[in-house]
């Protein structure tokens, strides 16, 4: 994957888009944990939603910067 | 029973993505800010200043702005007059230098062929002076000639080498002065990037490693490889005043941001249909040798 995304003529670094994607993922996976009471195994769940999202975040970006 | 196996699986599984969360956090940020790759990379050539080696009117502009040049084709011309005037008169001091020589050469010859009853010896001596004084007048006139000629081919500024005019804005007209660039020209097959990287990254830089720039805004990847490092960067802290001393800045911020050394990369490969120009923007990342061999 490439370091830079250009998007319309505005080069940013990749990160900035995965971010975003990430954030749509996680607002998903929240719901569909919620929904499904799954948050009833979980001792906090403020501490675990974060942690989700830094693991969805940082997969991609480590792929990236490897 | 069951209750205390949930409370444990609880915890077990909050700690275990916080910790998962954690190690990678601190994987990216260590790749990121330790890997070698730099944002600010520029694209550079080597660019000519070219000045005329004589003063004058610019007679005539013989290319326009962004053409292509050959080396040794004409760029512009400054007004020969001058120059052809100041050579007819080298040319015929140099005449009458040369003339005066063989007077006194012929004056000498005769007065040493003379006995010592009509020539004084001292006179003898003088003749033969004269002519060596003459001889290096007439010489002194032959230098002057070159001279000239060499500001009437001067007058003509040719391309020194195959390259690209830009940004021209001399017209004809123009009065130059000897020795002010009023011309740039960018050298073909010159161009080079400069890689500006942290100064923390730079150990992981070797000479010779592959290089991939990344154009901006563009698809295009540019190959090379790391050509040298630079050796010094100026010290910012530390302006030498206008009597030479050290003048040091007493102010010295907590938060410290890593300088940025710029590493030379050499060109090997421009993709097709893709034209370099100086001055552009790229991301610069080096394919460590380490990483290649794994």
């Amino acid at each position: 994957m490439p370091l830079d995304i250009t998007l319309y003529g505005i080069q940013m670094p990749t990160l900035l888009p995965i971010f975003v994607i990430v954030a749509i993922l996680q607002v998903t996976v929240d719901s569909i944990i919620a929904e499904t009471g799954l948050y009833r195994h979980v001792w906090h769940p403020g501490l675990f939603k974060v942690a989700l999202f830094v693991c969805f975040f940082t997969l991609p970006c480590l792929y990236i910067y490897h | 029973m069951k209750n205390t196996f949930f409370k444990i699986l609880r915890y077990l599984i909050t700690l275990s993505v916080v910790g998962l969360a954690i190690f990678l956090g601190l994987k990216l940020w260590n790749n990121y800010m330790n890997s070698s790759w730099t944002r600010d990379g520029r694209v550079r050539a080597e660019v000519v200043m070219i000045a005329p080696d004589v003063s004058g009117l610019v007679s005539d502009v013989a290319v326009i702005d962004n053409q292509f040049v050959k080396r040794g084709d004409l760029l512009f011309a400054i007004d020969k007059v001058r120059f052809e005037h100041a050579l007819a008169q080298t040319k015929a001091i140099s005449k009458l230098r040369k003339a005066e020589y063989e007077m006194k050469q012929n004056q000498y010859q005769r007065r040493a062929g003379l006995s010592d009853e009509v020539v004084s010896e001292e006179n003898r001596n003088d003749a033969q002076l004269e002519v060596a004084v003459a001889k290096a007048k007439y010489e002194e006139t032959l230098t002057q000639v070159e001279t000239a000629e060499l500001d009437l081919h001067r007058s003509e500024i040719k391309a020194p080498c195959d390259g690209w005019v830009s940004n021209l804005l001399m017209r004809k007209g123009d009065y130059i002065q000897r020795g002010e660039s009023h011309m740039a020209m960018i050298k073909k097959d010159s161009f080079w990037v400069y890689g500006y990287f942290e100064e923390n990254k730079l150990s992981l830089l070797h000479v010779g490693e592959e290089a991939r720039m990344n154009m901006l805004g563009t698809d295009y990847i540019v190959k090379g490889h790391i050509e040298s490092i630079a050796s010094g960067i100026s010290d910012r802290d530390n302006v030498t005043d206008q009597r030479l001393l050290a003048n040091v800045n007493p102010t010295f911020t907590w938060v410290r941001l890593a300088q940025r050394i710029p590493v030379r990369i050499h060109i090997d490969n421009v993709p097709k249909g893709f034209t370099l120009v100086a001055g552009m923007t790229c991301s610069v990342s080096i394919v460590q040798k380490k990483e290649k061999k794994m």
